[in-house]
């Protein structure tokens, strides 16, 4: 009976262990952390999806949250990642936690090709810009989120605030401010070319939109082409063959026309798409270069 | 010995205090479900319990894990999950009936109807089984078993599928008036005069636009033969072209047809289903 009594005690104390210190943070998230660490991030998910709902405390959720969101973004699912972060409860929280949910957030809008929404979820941490370290997160993300917007000047003024943070060395400072200078120059900064005006080139002069978009050859071409039908069409016209001159040489011209209006437009997109892929590129690699 | 005996159940309460029990879980599942994490309940299900829990879990188990693939449209598995509910839970009339449904989806309403027949139901339950079981007979344009079925829905004030149950006796009424097209019809009279093969499928614009490219194309050809006879490559060239359109537009005509009548058919199929599927909703939810 003694030991009855004795091995009763030891489980109660187990249990006694295991209310207080099975609560303990450490211990909540060991489980999910090693699977993390391990890259089973679907695991770890889940693992942290039990945590939420089997905890009812406010600091215990929202660690869960950022945990599970950081697994959405090591799985490149970014819309997932702000969506996890939107579960949390801002109220109450403490600064640290609310400067890491935002900064997080606003990272993954802009992963998920959000910039705007990046910009807004930023300038709630303005409060932050005094901490250093963490302003120069801020700046970073915001150069980069205004350089996808296309706000050059914004761009500009948030990578002019990154440098002044991150070099002291004035001779370091200089030399980056001019590459910035030169790359925000007028000449550098990508031109948008318009859509509408490269239809109303092609409209007039077969080919004309093409070489506003700086593809000369393909211009040259499709001017040739549309010639060489109009010719063909006139000929067979003027030497009496209307059938021929009407269907071979106009139908088919017509046709090489309109789907030429078309071709042009979709070029100005590609043409707009990788000079502004460009400019980024160098605007990032200057960035990254300050960071270091 | 009191010594092993202590060390095991040290390591009892450790394991016990470890785990969440099997009541949870369950509370858990359905937490995710309710927050639409499909992909994850039926990885978690499948990946963390194996077949020796109670019947009652299994059910649960099967229940959700069926209830997820369906909401993935996973439906063949869906089925095979749902139908593996026992009776006695209380999921069962909810996962055969989505079971069966799901197996109209797929184009098999036969297996659909065998679930539904098999099903035991009272009241409600049972002008839904009769309700599946005429849009079933729809699906597989069997109007007679529809009007069986239909009839025996009885006269039920349920505003569950009341608006349903009229749109199934329209549809049925529209399929009882159409005729499929012809697809022989349809080829010889774009043999005849091309196009108009198309025009009695019902596209008349495309009808028209054939029509105008064979006869520009055909005036081509003749413009050539007359001036430069047979041999010339223009002519060649020409009437070569005409062959191959007017060739195409009798294959594109007959082709048509068939699509014609398929369209009809799906559409047919999709406003069933669809009024299938709200009762279902409704009811269950």
């Amino acid at each position: 009976m003694k030991w009855i009594i004795k091995y009763y005690l030891i489980c109660t104390f187990l249990s006694g262990i295991f209310l207080t210190k099975g609560f303990s943070e450490d211990k909540i998230f060991k489980r999910a952390d090693s699977l993390m660490l391990a890259g089973q991030f679907r695991d770890a998910r889940i693992e942290l999806e039990k945590v939420i709902f089997f905890h009812n405390n406010q600091q215990i959720t929202t660690e869960a949250l950022i945990r599970k969101s950081d697994c959405y973004k090591n799985e490149q699912d970014f819309k997932k990642t702000y969506e996890t972060l939107n579960r949390i409860f801002l109220q109450n929280l403490p600064d640290s936690l609310l400067f890491e949910v935002r900064y997080e957030k606003a990272l993954a809008y802009f992963l998920n090709e959000e910039p705007g929404r990046a910009i807004f979820e930023l300038q709630s941490l303005q409060k932050f810009l005094s901490d250093e370290k963490k302003a120069l997160w801020i700046t970073f993300l915001s150069a980069i989120s205004y350089c996808d917007l296309k706000d050059w000047e914004e761009a500009k003024k948030e990578s002019l605030e990154f440098l002044k943070l991150n070099v002291s060395d004035p001779v370091e400072k200089d030399s980056f401010q001019m590459q910035i200078d030169e790359l925000f120059s007028e000449k550098n900064i990508p031109k948008t070319l318009s859509r509408q005006t490269a239809k109303n080139i092609s409209m007039f002069i077969p080919g004309g939109g093409q070489f506003y978009s700086g593809k000369i050859v393909e211009g040259l071409f499709s001017f040739g082409l549309h010639g060489a039908l109009f010719y063909f069409g006139v000929s067979q016209f003027l030497d009496k063959f209307y059938f021929t001159g009407y269907t071979a040489g106009f139908g088919l011209l017509q046709r090489l026309y309109t789907g030429n209006l078309q071709r042009v437009q979709d070029l100005v997109d590609q043409v707009n798409k990788t000079r502004h892929d460009d400019f980024f590129n160098e605007y990032f690699t200057i960035l990254t270069a300050i960071a270091e | 010995m009191r010594f092993f005996v202590s060390i095991l159940i040290i390591l009892f309460s450790l394991n016990v205090a470890a785990q969440y029990s099997i009541s949870q879980e369950l509370r858990f599942i359905n937490h995710m479900v309710n927050q639409e994490e499909y992909d994850d309940v039926i990885y978690y299900i499948e990946n963390h319990f194996n077949k020796d829990y109670p019947l009652s879990v299994r059910d649960s188990l099967n229940f959700f894990k069926g209830w997820s693939q369906y909401a993935i449209k996973k439906l063949e598995y869906s089925a095979s999950s749902l139908l593996q509910v026992s009776s006695n839970s209380v999921f069962f009339n909810k996962s055969r009936f989505f079971a069966a449904y799901n197996f109209s989806h797929l184009g098999r309403p036969n297996i659909s109807g065998y679930i539904l027949n098999n099903l035991k139901t009272e009241g409600r339950f049972n002008n839904l089984k009769n309700f599946q079981l005429a849009g079933n007979a729809l699906l597989s344009r069997s109007l007679n078993d529809f009007e069986t079925s239909f009839q025996n829905i009885g006269t039920t004030n349920d505003f569950s599928f009341s608006i349903e149950k009229e749109k199934l006796n329209e549809y049925a009424l529209e399929i009882k008036d159409h005729r499929d097209k012809s697809m022989l019809v349809g080829g010889l009279m774009s043999a005849i005069i091309p196009g108009s093969g198309k025009i009695y499928a019902g596209k008349t614009g495309e009808g028209i636009a054939s029509f105008l490219i064979i006869a520009a194309s055909g005036a081509t050809a003749l413009e050539n033969y007359n001036k430069l006879g047979i041999k010339n490559a223009k002519t060649i060239l020409f009437g070569s072209l005409f062959a191959v359109l007017y060739i195409g537009n009798i294959y594109g005509t007959v082709f048509t047809v068939k699509l014609v009548n398929e369209e009809f058919n799906h559409e047919m199929d999709h406003k069933i289903l669809f009024n299938m599927h709200i009762p279902l909703r409704n009811i269950f939810n």
